[in-house]
């Protein structure tokens, strides 16, 4: 198996992700996993560019909290 | 710059999706202010982090970048409604189960692992897939074994022309060694 991750550790990291909304998911997936940018997944997402960034940075937000103190 | 610089800000430009202005108004600012430059290292491990994670479902060309980066994968092929078998062996970094059917109409697809005999689910929307192939690729990953204990049902519901279709049950009987 590859090596662990950079100081986040894996196993919260995914808890932290399956707290996250379902369209909150669908967009860091898009971003992280799939390297889209933001006009290209409001495109398939049927949704604003701004409104991705919106979605895309509370998630994040709400990832760091998690990751970082637990708080989902 | 304002300081403390806003998250979405730091998110954007992480993202490469600041305005070059901006961008290297931001940097000059990072490279002067102690406090931000920390903020902008943590998210950076964090969306370093993301880019590493492998989420449940990959599309075809990220299966392909993860073939290209050296990752040993067993790919099974599977029907719906017909138990397939996959071995996780020690050499292994990944399965990928080939989730197959006709996806030629689908705007979109969403996806529900569950173990009904445990009561537990989990959905994914609008996962990703490939309408010419026909398929789902579902990564499977060896600390899986710990995280989602069991042999979960893949159950995979298509969009088509606004209506929602089941397309089927998908089951894969694991051997972790």
């Amino acid at each position: 198996m590859a090596g662990e991750w950079p100081r986040v550790n894996r196993i919260r990291l995914e808890g932290c992700l399956r707290g996250l909304e379902a369209r909150e998911l669908v967009v860091v997936t898009m971003t992280f996993a799939e390297d889209r940018t933001a006009e290209e997944i409001s495109e398939a997402l049927s949704l604003t560019a701004g409104n991705v960034r919106v979605i895309r940075h509370r998630a994040l937000a709400r990832l760091r909290s998690c990751v970082e103190d637990g708080e989902a | 710059m304002t300081c403390p610089v806003p998250f979405e800000t730091l998110v954007r430009w992480w993202l490469d999706d600041l305005p070059e202005a901006e961008s290297a108004a931001l940097e000059e600012h990072l490279f002067a202010c102690d406090t931000c430059s920390a903020a902008s290292e943590r998210l950076g491990d964090l969306a370093s982090s993301l880019r590493e994670w492998i989420p449940p479902v990959i599309s075809h060309a990220h299966r392909d970048r993860l073939t290209r980066a050296g990752k040993r994968i067993r790919l099974t092929p599977v029907d719906a409604g017909v138990d397939a078998h996959a071995r996780f062996d020690r050499d292994l970094d990944l399965l990928v189960h080939v989730l197959r059917g006709d996806l030629s109409r689908a705007e979109r697809v969403d996806l529900e692992i569950t173990r009904p005999e445990v009561g537990w689910r989990i959905v994914l929307e609008h996962v990703p897939f490939d309408r010419k192939a026909g398929e789902v690729l579902i990564a499977c990953q060896r600390h899986y074994g710990d995280v989602f204990p069991g042999d979960p049902v893949f159950r995979v519901t298509v969009v088509e022309q606004g209506e929602r279709r089941p397309l089927g049950d998908y089951r894969v009987i694991h051997e972790w060694m």
